[in-house]
């Protein structure tokens, strides 16, 4: 059973937030993986399994504004269960700045695993007639590219929570 | 656990001379048999049943003159006929459980007695299977009739079949059976307690035929758009046998399942290696306990058969050369593959593979023995006695589980009634285990077995508790009662699975229903009662002691402790609820011993009938008529229940149908005669109307509407919006049945009524909507809208409610009957009467034991009902009249009465009306949860109906248990195939489903008043467009998403 990894982008006028869900797959590099987070000390067992599988989560993606990665200012993860009850799973949700520029991009290099959605929460930033459908899923793609509009943000920007 | 005191005996002189005075009897009486019947050596004979005396007979049996007996010294098989006859209106398709003939049907031992003896077949069916495909019977004759003093046999000749047609592709795909002759020969020897199996394909083409058949390109082109990635699959063609062997079978397989096979199949999936080995459970064999007979399943050792040529497939399991698959048991019927065919078969080629089929005394320890003996294992005996503790008494019925050198169970044995059990083992190390439900488990204790030794125990187990209680009613009667025992077990436990703590499934134990809220409550036992009076043992602990008796009642509790060994006396009484002048609770959905998936006898069911307040109780069996008068009338409950013959009209893949009143007939098998498979659903109808009573007068219900491969409306694909067919496309269009009585054009609706809550289904009443916040995906596509429907890929509901589809058939004037059953299977966890009908008869004629069946089917006829699982709802008008009558003017002014028990309170008050429109959403404040009442005014433009609906949110237990565990149904199969592919974005695996765990919460629902605006007579609203679902939304927030997502805890 393959792994599998849900990201959603998420612009807001001064941020991105990028919501991945990722479910380890049943191969032999996710068992292996998930077998080194279990042997910890049973007080440390939940939390390395939540670090083990936000790891697997998040390397494959790098988020850029014109080819330049950003760097996330924080990122929160949980570890639960699959709507079914049947599988473990990993939320992540990490949040950037937004600086200006004229394209936002999130690249995977597991295209193959991932699938990628994304939602403009009226930040004004988008250039909403060029940009992919929102709210639809698109699988095995390499990445996700957004023509941005001329900044209006800068100082006028704080920082969400 | 207890600590009892346990003696390990080898072999005392006094243990040893009483089981061999034992053994020495039983061969006496076994000489005495052989003398009597004139046989001077065992002998097996097949031939043709002549007269209904031949055969077995027992609570499932169902063999007929024109089938085939199979028997020895020591037990006897039927085998059906074709069922296929001159007149294609003679045959009977689905006489059985599956569609065809020619199965193994009946299986047991030989009885002392001779003709006139009752048998005790409790098997439903054996059939081979080749993936999903079964034999087509086109002959079944008798090959050997043993008069040579050999083997007997009989052989079932045939094409292929689809066991479903939904999986007619798959089939096609893996197996092409039409290419294909297959041959399943029973082989009987004289005084073997096994039939050997031998099951052969034939390519009966000139060409080779390839096994799997179809190359992955040609299967990707076949369904690759809709299961993406299914190219890259190699796949294989399991081939095996199908057991259903019957409700009041446990079954067992040995290792980290024992008895908890369905959980421990489940947890293989999620450890699957994937294809081209298909998921399930490895097993060295597969055995059963029952009363009196037990059965068991297992090959010749194979070095190449189907687990051990796809190894790597079964990570973490162990498989030794006898190794099988079991990749699900679903609805009593189970898969367990065996052999892998070759890569190809050249033309009139043959693949043949064998396997055994065992009949045993009652429990696994007698299967294992005979298996032992075909595989040819050295052994040592291991036995002993089990009493009590404190009076040395015997302890009859008690379970000996023995267990390997990694305590898995390994094998099962039951006491006699003198407390003794003996069984065979392999040399090696052990344990053991000894169970009983009224007291504490023994602790492990070690064995040690060698070959030709006798090992020899006997134990002492800590005393019970004895607990008498006392019952009155209102009136001071003795009245049917329910008494329960509920505890509360630690709260370190809190939280936690109960099946990690509180009972050991795989020895055998049954569940103890929680309280399934966050807290420690839990139900250690439950007595129906017909009296009110219970006298039992029960394992000592501190309980509260609650009674009950139904909706109309509440509850009466008080704390107790038992002590071992201690005798605890209590009276109870019952207050009344609320009062329902006129109106009598029934149930129309009704399973006990006669059908395959349920091991309650019939004077146990008629009496949980009575114990939770029901009047009428309606037999529904799986294509069984039944009988209830007999039994009511021998348990003295003829003063309080109404029995009503009927049958559920069981079909594989087209739904399920009630019909009631039936007439019995005592020259059948099935209590009647009919077919199910392959007739369009008007034939259906028109049959159960033909065995009715009265044909006028008769019931046909539409059961579980929604469930999917058992329900009418989906598999017909019913348009909840339009109560009309629609052809399905996609995946769902790849997976529907395909005979011409599916066409659209054949959805009938010629049914008096429906059931709106079957069970504790809450989930399949409405239609399920997103929840808000959505949790994090993936979800197919469309992206669903927290709060609003979820929609399937064709824009239509993915998980329609039966009450939405109800209403659009109302608004196009098809009047059915709303009805609330139970669909109950068991008893504690599958309580009677939840859901039930409230009808109304008339006032005076509600006395119990004093209302006539012709009042109960003209009040369900006439809509005079109610749907419920406690809530008692009435409405009148200003105009008069009451639930299913037809008033008439404009402004008609509706009074709503909403009663219940203060343990199920309601909160919330919906009233609809045409088109499912909502006119009134109330929220019921909680003081006046037992007593609401209030009045609307609905302003009918033109002729209208109103519904009212009241619902709780307070957990019923423990009058109601929780849903603790999913309910197995077939996406539990779907997914287990699912494992080597992602089927993630398909709506078959959305990660959106209906919640089916959750605790019991008040639901009721009434029939409609009918409102005539111009008193011409009422006429349907205008049937709606479909309704274009908004979509489109405002798109769910990613950090809500995230905040509401649920961590797991430590």
């Amino acid at each position: 059973m393959p792994p599998v990894r849900t990201v959603v982008i998420q612009v807001e006028a001064c941020e991105v937030a990028l919501l991945v869900g990722y479910r380890a797959g049943n191969g032999e590099a996710e068992q292996t993986l998930l077998a080194r987070a279990t042997s910890q000390p049973k007080s440390r067992g939940l939390a390395a399994l939540r670090d083990a599988l936000a790891q697997r989560a998040l390397g494959p993606l790098t988020l850029s504004v014109d080819g330049a990665p950003l760097v996330p200012t924080s990122v929160q993860a949980k570890v639960g269960l699959e709507a079914d009850g049947a599988r473990a799973m990993v939320a992540v949700l990490v949040t950037y700045s937004l600086p200006p520029g004229s394209s936002l991009s999130l690249t995977t290099t597991d295209a193959r695993s991932t699938r990628i959605s994304w939602a403009d929460r009226d930040s004004g930033r988008v250039e909403i007639a060029t940009a992919p459908t929102q709210g639809r899923w698109f699988a095995g793609v390499a990445s996700m590219l957004l023509n941005l509009r001329p900044s209006s943000g800068g100082s006028a920007c704080g920082v969400h929570h | 656990m207890g600590e009892p005191s346990v003696v390990r005996v080898r072999y005392s002189p006094a243990v040893a001379t009483s089981m061999s005075r034992e053994l020495a009897v039983g061969a006496s009486i076994l000489a005495f048999l052989v003398a009597c019947t004139g046989t001077a050596a065992p002998t097996s004979q097949a031939y043709r049943i002549g007269t209904l005396g031949e055969t077995i007979g027992g609570p499932h049996a169902i063999g007929r003159v024109g089938d085939f007996m199979l028997e020895n010294d020591q037990i006897r098989l039927v085998i059906a006929d074709t069922g296929v006859a001159a007149d294609p209106d003679d045959s009977v398709y689905g006489r059985v459980n599956t569609t065809f003939g020619g199965s193994l049907v009946d299986a047991d031992l030989r009885r002392a007695g001779g003709e006139g003896a009752r048998g005790n077949d409790q098997l439903a069916e054996l059939l081979p299977g080749f993936v999903f495909t079964v034999i087509n019977p086109t002959k079944v004759s008798v090959t050997a009739d043993g008069s040579d003093g050999g083997a007997a046999e009989v052989t079932v000749e045939g094409t292929g079949g689809d066991l479903l047609q939904m999986v007619g592709l798959l089939n096609q795909a893996l197996v092409s059976p039409a290419n294909l002759a297959f041959t399943q020969t029973y082989r009987l020897a004289p005084g073997k307690k096994y039939v050997e199996i031998e099951t052969t394909i034939k390519n009966k083409t000139t060409g080779a035929h390839p096994f799997p058949y179809l190359n992955p390109s040609d299967i990707d082109a076949l369904l690759g758009a809709e299961i993406p990635g299914i190219g890259a699959l190699q796949l294989s063609v399991p081939m095996g046998q199908l057991p259903l062997l019957g409700g009041e079978q446990d079954l067992f397989a040995p290792g980290f399942a024992g008895f908890n096979v369905q959980f421990a199949i489940e947890d293989t999936y999620a450890m699957a290696g994937g294809f081209p080995a298909f998921p399930g459970m490895v097993i060295d064999f597969l055995a059963s306990k029952g009363r009196g007979v037990s059965y068991g399943l297992t090959m010749p050792a194979s070095p190449d058969n189907y687990v051990n040529s796809y190894m790597a497939g079964y990570p973490g399991q162990d498989i030794t050369p006898y190794s099988m698959l079991l990749p699900f048991t679903y609805a009593g019927v189970a898969g367990v593959y065996m052999a892998k065919p070759p890569s190809q078969l050249m033309p009139q080629q043959e693949f043949t593979f064998t396997s055994y089929f065992v009949v045993g005394d009652g429990d696994v320890g007698s299967v294992y023995d005979t298996i032992l003996e075909l595989r040819g294992v050295a052994t040592g005996s291991f036995g002993g006695r089990v009493v009590d503790a404190q009076t040395t008494a015997p302890i009859g019925g008690a379970n000996v589980l023995i267990l390997d050198a990694d305590d898995r169970p390994l094998s099962q044995v039951e006491t006699d009634a003198n407390g003794a059990f003996a069984c065979n083992l392999p040399p090696g190390q052990y344990s053991y285990r000894v169970l009983a439900d009224d007291r504490l488990t023994t602790a492990p204790r070690e064995l040690t077995v060698r070959v030709g030794e006798q090992a020899g125990v006997f134990v002492l187990m800590e005393a019970p508790a004895t607990l008498a209680v006392s019952v009155i009613d209102e009136l001071g009667r003795h009245a049917p009662a329910k008494v329960l025992l509920v505890g509360n077990f630690a709260a370190a436990d809190e939280g936690k699975d109960p099946r990690d703590f509180l009972y050991e499934l795989n020895l055998g134990e049954a569940v103890r229903p929680t309280a399934f809220d966050g807290g420690t409550r839990f139900t250690e036992r439950a007595w129906f009662t017909v009296d009110g009076r219970v006298s039992a043992t029960v394992r000592p602990g501190r309980y509260k002691l609650v009674v009950s008796r139904g909706p109309e009642y509440e509850t009466t509790s008080k704390d107790i402790e038992l002590t071992s060994g201690s005798f605890v006396a209590e009276q109870l009484t019952l207050e009344r609820a609320y009062e329902t002048p006129g109106w009598i609770a029934i149930d129309t959905h009704i399973h006990s011993q006669p059908s395959t998936d349920s091991g309650v006898p019939i004077v146990d069911r008629v009496i949980s009938c009575a114990a939770e307040g029901l009047d009428v109780a309606v037999a529904t069996d799986h294509n069984y008529i039944t009988d209830y008068a007999p039994a009511i009338a021998a348990s003295g409950l003829d003063p309080w229940l109404l029995g009503i013959s009927g049958v559920e009209l069981t079909t594989f893949e087209m739904g399920h149908f009630n019909g009631f009143p039936l007439k019995i007939d005592p020259g059948s098998t099935r209590g009647g005669e009919f077919r199910w498979a392959g007739l369009p659903p008007a034939d259906l109808f028109a049959q159960l109307r033909q065995l009715a009573i009265d044909p006028q007068a008769a019931v046909i219900q539409v059961n579980h509407p929604r469930q999917q491969v058992l329900g009418y409306f989906a598999q017909f694909f019913i348009d909840s919006e339009t109560a009309q067919p629609y052809i399905p496309t996609g995946i769902l269009g790849l997976f529907a049945p395909y005979g011409d009585e599916f066409a659209a054009e054949n959805f009938s609706y010629d049914f008096d009524a429906v059931e709106l809550m079957t069970g504790r289904r809450i989930e399949d009443v409405h239609t399920v909507r997103a929840p808000n916040p959505l949790p994090p995906g993936p979800f197919p596509d469309p992206q669903p809208v927290p709060g609003e429907i979820v929609l399937g890929s064709d824009g239509r509901p993915q998980f329609p409610g039966v009450v939405e589809t109800w209403f659009a058939l109302l608004d196009r004037g098809h009047t059915a009957t709303g009805m609330g059953t139970s669909d109950t299977h068991h008893l504690l966890g599958h309580e009677p009467g939840y859901a039930r009908t409230l009808v109304f008869v008339g006032e005076g004629n509600d006395l119990p034991g004093a209302v006539r069946r012709e009042q109960v089917i003209a009040g369900i006829r006439e809509h005079h009902a109610i749907t419920t699982n406690a809530p008692f709802i009435t409405m009148t008008t200003n105009k008069g009249g009451m639930i299913g009558d037809t008033v008439e003017g404009t402004n008609v002014e509706v009074t709503v009465r909403v009663q219940a028990p203060s343990w199920a309170k309601v909160d919330k008050l919906i009233i609809y009306s045409n088109g499912g429109e909502i006119l009134v959403e109330r929220a019921i404040p909680s003081d006046q949860g037992t007593d609401y009442e209030t009045t609307v005014t609905v302003p009918a433009a033109g002729d209208a109906w109103v519904v009212a609906e009241a619902t709780g949110t307070q957990n019923m237990y423990p009058v109601l248990s929780a849903t603790e565990f999913p309910p197995l149904d077939a996406t539990v199969i779907i997914n287990a195939l699912s494992v080597g592919l992602d089927l993630s974005t398909l709506p078959l695996a959305s990660s959106l489903k209906p919640i089916r765990t959750h605790p019991s919460t008040p639901y009721a629902i009434t029939n409609p008043i009918w409102i005539d605006r111009d008193g011409n007579g009422w006429t349907p609203p205008q049937p709606r467009l479909p309704k274009v679902i908004p979509h489109g939304g405002p798109l769910p927030d990613v950090r809500a998403q995230f905040d509401a997502f649920h961590e797991v805890g430590p």
